[in-house]
């Protein structure tokens, strides 16, 4: 017998549709390729190559048997596809940033800039998407971020730009402000004391310790309970409500739990046809462990399994693709990294990984990053502008839309530092502060994912992810440098006494739009609801179903509240039941009810 | 018949290019290893060439780490370049690279393969010509079929001797004397700058030498295997320099912990002020909010 929802992908997104739909009391399989940690103060270390080398780390994209290798995918330029596989994605090394979107970039918009923005817009208003942004910030929850050292200098930058301060959640002008963070905030002794490795720190400290390891995994406070840590990755907001929704004493009494799959790589979908149209009806998995296939048909499909694995699966699966543009319009806010080297301590390794930002309707924004070393080194090779002093890679014509190597934002030319210079910026990591360049990238179609035709691994055909280098569009190219040029004055402004750009190519992280939704059947794989154009009863519920690069904006947030309309759709259109969001009122993920269904469950 | 075909000193051109027989002259007893050639065995022994193999793939990985972490080490000091603080080489950063270049790596042989194939058999005829002594003629004879054995995909190939044939065949092309000198790796031959026009070769050059070296690549996999060359010289620039930097040189697989200061946590001052200079659960680092503001409105 077909449950009512199969949910491929435990990451972003797909927890949020899981969640919701339980909620509502349907039957909701959630499946997600990578492990499910159950523990993450023993399953995680502070330590860089132990999480985050991209083959051997436990936040890699690959099996949960580290000793196997990492899932491969052809990356045919000079790139970084930075991913990871496990219950919560890529939430999991994330910094929590979670900025709602440029309202430029949604249909209807009518301010003075509107002709600034992507012309792929989404396919409804931004006004209508509030109520479910609402609805993410108060379930995960969202809130300002603290202040650190790092933070004090870059803001003091920042407001040497000329712009002001930022107290709203909704960006509306050039400005400044602290993250508003999937982060609980400190309280008690939490970041007012230095507490030793394996040391307690709740329960006299709650939220966030500033203890430097967003990206490897949040365990703070050490010894607080699994759906109270700081970090409001999925795995510790939406799964644990997913998990024990209906449980005795639950926090959705009239809910059905969800049955998480961990370990199940999705290989398939299978379609029906119904009433002369192609309709989803059963998902296929593969036991990452054993091998073992598995087939489950569903009333409704949703996939979330990511901006690069949707296309490859649907694409394995022989799903239609009539307009072209299934893996097409990826966007990666065509990063740049500028890094600012101080006299004075900025403490760039401690706190949480972006707490401060600039937006720049209609350019796209900046974020202060801190890094530990090792991932700082590999900031400081990352780049396609040569080797500074060497050789420049043509950055200037491919990269830079021939604006020049050289600009008084910076320091010398764009590029890796070299040798002993690359050791002397690192000799101290707590003088550095790092800017990172968000830009308001276009949808464009040579951007992209398809099947590679080298290799295959146990799932199938691998994804290829291309982005040309020096096909950006000029609108996209103008962006990055003007945002690039506010970034270097921000350092400037801050004290920097030196400031470096490494012209990146793309760090492919922030990933948006591949089955994008839009206003054109011509241009886009789903209509307005998150369903496919193609498929009836298969939505997308991640980022790829976003519309564009959301003006630059940290995506997660968005994904989720788009993901809590999509389940708001499906229980409408495909169950007969009523929207839940205008007339409730959401339950924070850490509520104690939750904790103790938690308990219950063993978790 | 001795093989005269052009073909046949493409690929003996490849193998000294490449730093293979300076290896194998340096490494073992070549009448030994043609013994048995000699006394009619079909195929040369793959056993034999593998220590070969792996000292040229951890010579040229040498050549690496000291190029992006310099150190007081030999490599450091042979390119020019070097430092009395200790440098990738000290942080294990070599060790690092080969297991996770043939451990865990994802690159699929076979593109990377045809790369080595091609470069092996389309050599420019352009190039310098290699004349060598008969005996060492033989030897690259023989070197050159356990090679073709291994590029046939008869045998499992670490993806370090391909990434090592690689840098090697793009040093000679930056300095044709490298193949000969210090070392057993033509790379670690370089000099800094030298070092740095390799890289510029595999990085602005990608597509021309996936084109020129084989015209029987096809599309798309010509724009695979040029995508390849890019993406692999970035990475091993990233990798070398977050391996260096890492706690990997002092883990401790069994417990999790490192077992001392990591080398790069000391040259970057990480954690000089935490208890023990190890990771904390917290910091005493919190200094408000901006503006007094603990809640954004809407």
């Amino acid at each position: 017998m077909a449950v009512d929802v199969i949910v491929v992908g435990a990451g972003g997104g797909g927890p949020v549709v899981a969640k919701e739909l339980a909620a509502q009391g349907l039957d909701v399989v959630l499946l997600e390729a990578g492990p499910f940690y159950k523990d993450p103060e023993t399953d995680w270390t502070h330590l860089e190559n132990d999480a985050n080398n991209p083959l051997t780390g436990y936040f890699r994209f690959g099996p949960a048997d580290r000793t196997q290798p990492a899932w491969y995918r052809e990356t045919p330029q000079n790139s970084f596809l930075w991913q990871l596989s496990g219950v919560g994605g890529t939430t999991l090394h994330y910094y929590g940033n979670c900025p709602r979107a440029m309202p430029g970039v949604f249909m209807g918009y009518d301010g003075a800039d509107a002709s600034s923005y992507d012309s792929r817009v989404f396919p409804f208003t931004y006004d209508e998407l509030i109520p479910y942004y609402e609805w993410v910030e108060a379930t995960l929850p969202v809130q300002t971020a603290a202040e650190g050292t790092k933070e004090e200098v870059f803001f003091s930058g920042a407001a040497t730009l000329g712009i002001p301060h930022n107290t709203n959640k909704n960006v509306s002008q050039p400005s400044y402000r602290a993250q508003e963070n999937a982060i609980l905030q400190p309280g008690g002794t939490a970041a007012l004391t230095t507490v030793p490795l394996g040391q307690p720190v709740a329960p006299g400290g709650t939220g966030c310790t500033l203890c430097g390891y967003c990206f490897q995994g949040c365990k703070e406070p050490f010894g607080a309970p699994f759906n109270q840590k700081a970090k409001r990755t999925t795995l510790v907001s939406y799964v644990p409500m997913a998990l024990t929704a209906g449980l005795a004493g639950s926090w959705a009494p009239h809910g059905k739990a969800v049955t998480l799959i961990p370990n199940a790589f999705a290989t398939n979908v299978v379609t029906s046809t119904v009433n002369g149209s192609l309709r989803a009806a059963a998902v296929t998995w593969r036991d990452t462990a054993t091998g073992a296939s598995t087939t489950e048909e569903a009333k409704v499909v949703v996939l979330a399994g990511g901006t690069t694995e949707n296309p490859r699966l649907w694409l394995n699966s022989g799903l239609p693709n009539p307009n072209g543009w299934v893996g097409r319009g990826y966007t990666d806010h065509y990063f740049d990294f500028m890094i600012g080297v101080f006299k004075d301590d900025t403490f760039s390794s401690r706190g949480v990984g972006s707490s401060a930002r600039v937006d720049w309707p209609g350019h796209g924004g900046l974020e202060q990053v801190g890094l530990p070393p090792a991932l700082q080194a590999f900031a400081l090779m990352f780049s396609n502008g040569g080797m500074q002093g060497y050789y420049d890679n043509g950055a200037n014509a491919t990269d830079l839309g021939g604006q020049g190597l050289t600009d008084p934002a910076w320091d010398g030319v764009p590029g890796r530092p070299m040798g002993l210079a690359m050791k002397t910026i690192l000799a101290n990591i707590d003088k550095l502060v790092n800017v990172l360049v968000l830009t308001d990238d276009d949808v464009e179609p040579q951007n992209r994912v398809s099947l590679s035709a080298l290799n295959a691994d146990d799932n199938g055909p691998v994804a290829k992810v291309e982005f040309p280098r020096g096909s950006r569009s000029a609108r996209t190219i103008a962006n990055r440098e003007f945002m690039a040029r506010r970034a270097g004055e921000l350092l400037r402004g801050a004290g920097a006494q030196e400031v470096i750009r490494m012209d990146w190519p793309p760090l492919i992280l922030h990933v948006q739009s591949t089955m994008r939704m839009g206003t054109s059947d011509a241009d886009s794989v789903l209509d307005e609801n998150a369903q496919s154009r193609f498929v009836d009863g298969l939505y997308i519920a991640d980022n790829s179903a976003l519309a564009n690069a959301l003006g630059g904006s940290n995506p997660t947030v968005t994904c989720q509240a788009l993901a809590t309309r999509t389940a708001e759709k499906i229980l409408v259109n495909e169950f007969g039941g009523a929207p839940f969001v205008a007339s409730g009122s959401p339950t924070v993920s850490t509520d104690p009810s939750v904790t103790s269904a938690l308990s219950s469950i063993g978790l | 018949m001795a093989d005269v075909t052009p073909q046949r000193y493409g690929r003996r051109a490849f193998l000294v290019r490449t730093g293979v027989i300076g290896a194998a002259v340096a490494l073992v007893d070549v009448p030994g290893l043609l013994e048995p050639t000699r006394a009619g065995a079909a195929a040369p022994s793959l056993t034999l060439l593998d220590p070969i193999f792996d000292a040229l793939a951890t010579d040229t990985i040498n050549g690496l780490v000291a190029f992006v972490v310099p150190g007081p080490d030999a490599y450091s000091v042979a390119q020019g370049m070097h430092d009395t603080a200790p440098g990738g080489l000290d942080a294990d950063g070599t060790a690092f690279m080969l297991n996770a270049l043939d451990n865990f790596y994802p690159v699929p042989q076979e593109p990377l393969l045809m790369l080595v194939q091609a470069l092996t058999t389309g050599i420019n005829a352009n190039l310098p010509s290699v004349h060598l002594p008969p005996l060492l003629d033989d030897l690259a004879d023989e070197l050159d079929k356990a090679l073709q054995v291994v590029l046939a995909g008869e045998t499992s190939v670490p993806l370090s001797l391909l990434v090592a044939l690689l840098l090697n065949f793009a040093a000679t092309l930056v300095d044709p004397t490298a193949v000969h000198g210090d070392f057993l790796s033509p790379f670690s031959r370089l000099s800094f700058t030298e070092k740095t026009k390799a890289f510029q070769l595999l990085e602005t050059d990608a597509a021309n030498i996936a084109a020129a070296i084989d015209g029987n690549l096809t599309e798309p996999v010509r724009d695979s295997i040029s995508g390849l060359i890019e993406f692999l010289a970035g990475s091993l620039l990233e990798f070398a320099a977050f391996g260096s930097f890492s706690e990997f040189g002092k883990f401790d697989a069994t417990t999790r912990t490192v077992t001392a200061t990591p080398v790069g946590w000391t040259l970057s001052n990480y954690l000089a002020l935490a208890p023990n200079n190890r990771p904390v659960e917290g910091w005493d680092e919190f200094k408000g909010y901006l503006g007094g503001e603990t809640e954004a409105s809407e």
